[in-house]
């Protein structure tokens, strides 16, 4: 075994294709198809799950909301104080926040209130007086919003209340923040008349993580009419919208079409007449099976990584620069829910092995089969003019 | 030296169209040697010729060459061996028109560690001394009829074997093309090589470098005639 005489084959097999562009390149060009597809729903599918992860590690421990008359109302303070009771809690947080309607836009934005706009991972700039909000870049963008603007919302007076724009969420996580707006806690109260004494839910911080699901039970116990959500709970929910497996799933009946679709294209292409007198030439001349069959896989090698890389490359470009346009009305009916919804870059490793192994894989099968049985001519086959 | 003894060749056995190509052949050819097969059409020229280039093997029967029973040899061996020591000139030339002059040469070394700059070298002193060097960069399909011959005894040659191979080397040639094909064996011959020819042309077996002719009809040898 010397490492020269696979050196020779390869370059011997890279050259050959050079020679025949016109037959390769629409093998290129469908398996790049394939790839590019296969890749464009994978590499979805990992930025709506990495979406999904980001959502949740901004989400509190536990949840707690009250139950009347089977729908969410507003929690008293006691309950508050009730939990912080509970061995383990380290922090109770009372939420205001609330949905709002804006007639002009025809859109529904969330405010949400918080302590301090300060301790956010935003830039603000400008007076953080009370009327200062922070807006998604959604907002920003419909009202034509920059910093230093004034907003005018509507309270649930129907009183007009004038703010001012200290900060734009930028696009990093596009689920979480383009539809929000951001306002002290007291101005949120205001606005919406919460009276004082209650809150819209809870937010629940836990010590220890290990912890979690008792003390959830421990307020379900003590609390009987609040309805307790786990981080985990929720997590279990985005897995079912956006589960990595219906994605691998999905991303593997695509390939399995895709592949058969190239096989069967393949084998009605099949090996030519010419390939197979190739090859019993290449055998009269002194070339075993074993280096026919390294050459030809050489040659599906090379085709292969060549639409590999193309097709990821083009996935990409489709899926984060153009937001999959060719993608989002096949998948899923979150288009409908977030027609602004940003795809955020988000590709691992594994994916692109996972890409790799269910579309290289079947190809070089496909490639490499039908020669192997070519290369099994007997030599003398070139002696006579097949 | 060449040796066959009693060299079968059945195609498609113990079916409907079983072929006995060659039948019951013995034969010798010394080394340094140019052997002509003669015989009609369908009379197991080209069979015989295969077993003797190591491209097929006997249904019954022995090959000796260069002292080893090729016979016998499992494939991967026989393919090697073939590498070595046999170059064959095929009937149709065989070959590949994608490929340049110069890489249809160096096609039999390219399954060996020798590698392209000194396979190159060969291929083009090969090409020089058949007066072909000004075309090695051509495709294959811009040659005529007898530069794409010399191109395949150069391919035959890259290996440097000893023992030349060919099935009918001027069917496709005028007069004088097939002159200058005999003058090239003409060549080897004096290098020591041992030459096989199969053909029916009276210009090749009637030229004075054959040294023995072996006469076939419907698979047999029927007559030797040693000059
Ligand atoms: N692979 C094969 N399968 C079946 N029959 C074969 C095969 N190869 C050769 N034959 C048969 O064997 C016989 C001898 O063929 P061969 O090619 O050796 O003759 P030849 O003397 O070279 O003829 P020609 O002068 O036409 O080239 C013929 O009848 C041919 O049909
Ligand atoms: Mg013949």
């Amino acid at each position: 075994m010397s490492l020269e005489k696979h050196r020779n084959l390869l370059d011997y097999a890279v050259s050959f294709l050079l020679r025949r562009k016109g037959k390769n390149f629409a093998t290129v060009l469908v398996f790049t198809l394939v790839v590019f597809t296969l890749a464009s729903v994978v590499m979805m599918m990992g930025s709506l799950k990495q979406e999904a992860r980001e959502t949740l590690s901004l989400a509190p421990d536990i949840t707690v909301q009250k139950i009347i008359a089977g729908r969410q109302g507003l929690v008293p303070l006691e309950y508050a104080t009730a939990i912080e009771e509970i061995r383990g809690v380290s922090r109770v947080e009372p939420r205001i926040w609330g949905y709002y309607y804006d007639a002009e836009e025809d859109a529904t934005y969330t405010i949400i209130g918080v302590e301090s706009l300060t301790g956010l991972p935003f830039e603000v700039r400008g007076n953080l007086s009370e009327s200062a909000v922070i807006v998604g870049e959604a907002i920003a963008r419909e009202k034509r919003l920059r910093i230093g603007d004034r907003l005018i919302l509507r309270d649930h007076r129907g009183e007009y209340v004038k703010f001012r724009v200290v900060g734009i969420f930028s696009s990093r996580s596009a689920l979480q923040s383009a539809d929000i707006i951001v306002m002290p806690r007291s101005e949120a109260r205001k606005f919406f008349g919460i009276p004082k004494e209650y809150s819209n839910d809870l937010a629940v911080y836990v010590a220890n993580p290990a912890e979690l699901s008792n003390i959830a039970i421990k307020i379900s116990q003590k609390l009987p009419d609040a309805r307790v959500l786990t981080k985990q709970q929720i997590r279990e929910t985005y897995d079912a919208i956006f589960g990595w497996r219906s994605g691998v799933f999905l991303a593997a009946i695509l390939g399995a079409i895709l592949a058969f679709a190239i096989l069967v294209w393949d084998r009605a292409s099949g090996l030519t007449a010419e390939e197979k007198k190739e090859i019993g030439i290449l055998k009269a001349l002194g070339w075993s099976t074993g280096d026919v069959l390294e050459m030809r896989t050489f040659e599906g090698v090379v085709l292969a990584l060549n639409s590999y890389l193309a097709g990821v490359l083009l996935a990409y470009l489709h899926v984060f620069y153009l937001g999959a346009p060719l993608l989002k009305p096949v998948l899923l009916g979150w288009s409908t829910l977030y027609p602004e919804f940003e795809l955020m870059p988000a590709v691992t490793f594994e994916d692109l092995i996972l890409i790799f192994v269910i579309s290289v894989v079947p190809f070089l099968a496909a490639i490499v089969v039908p020669s192997w049985r070519a290369s099994t001519i007997d030599p003398d086959e070139a002696m006579r003019g097949i | 030296m060449i040796r066959c003894e009693h060299v079968t060749k059945v195609f498609n056995k113990g079916r409907a169209n079983e072929v006995v190509a060659v039948r019951d052949v013995s034969l010798e050819i010394a080394e340094g040697k140019v052997a002509v097969l003669r015989g009609p059409s369908g009379s197991g020229k080209t069979t015989l010729l295969s077993l003797i280039a190591c491209v097929a093997r006997p249904t019954s029967g022995r090959v000796f060459v260069s002292g080893k029973e090729v016979s016998k040899l499992p494939e991967n061996f026989l393919t090697s061996f073939r590498r070595e020591h046999v170059g064959i000139i095929f009937q149709q030339f065989n070959l590949i028109p994608e490929l340049s002059v110069l890489d249809n040469v160096t096609l039999p070394l390219v399954p060996t560690p020798i590698p392209p700059r000194e396979s190159r070298k060969r291929a083009l002193e090969l090409l020089r001394r058949l007066g072909m060097e000004k075309r090695s960069s051509f495709k294959v399909r811009e040659l005529s009829g007898g530069e794409q011959q010399r191109v395949a005894i150069a391919r035959a040659m890259i290996a440097n074997p000893r023992i030349i191979v060919a099935d009918e080397p001027t069917a496709h040639l005028d007069t004088k093309l097939a002159e200058e094909f005999l003058d090239i064996m003409r060549s080897l011959k004096q290098e020591g090589r041992t030459i096989v020819i199969a053909t029916h042309d009276p210009l090749v077996y009637e030229h004075e470098i054959v040294d023995v002719i072996f006469d076939m009809r419907d698979g047999m040898l029927v007559g030797v005639e040693r000059r």
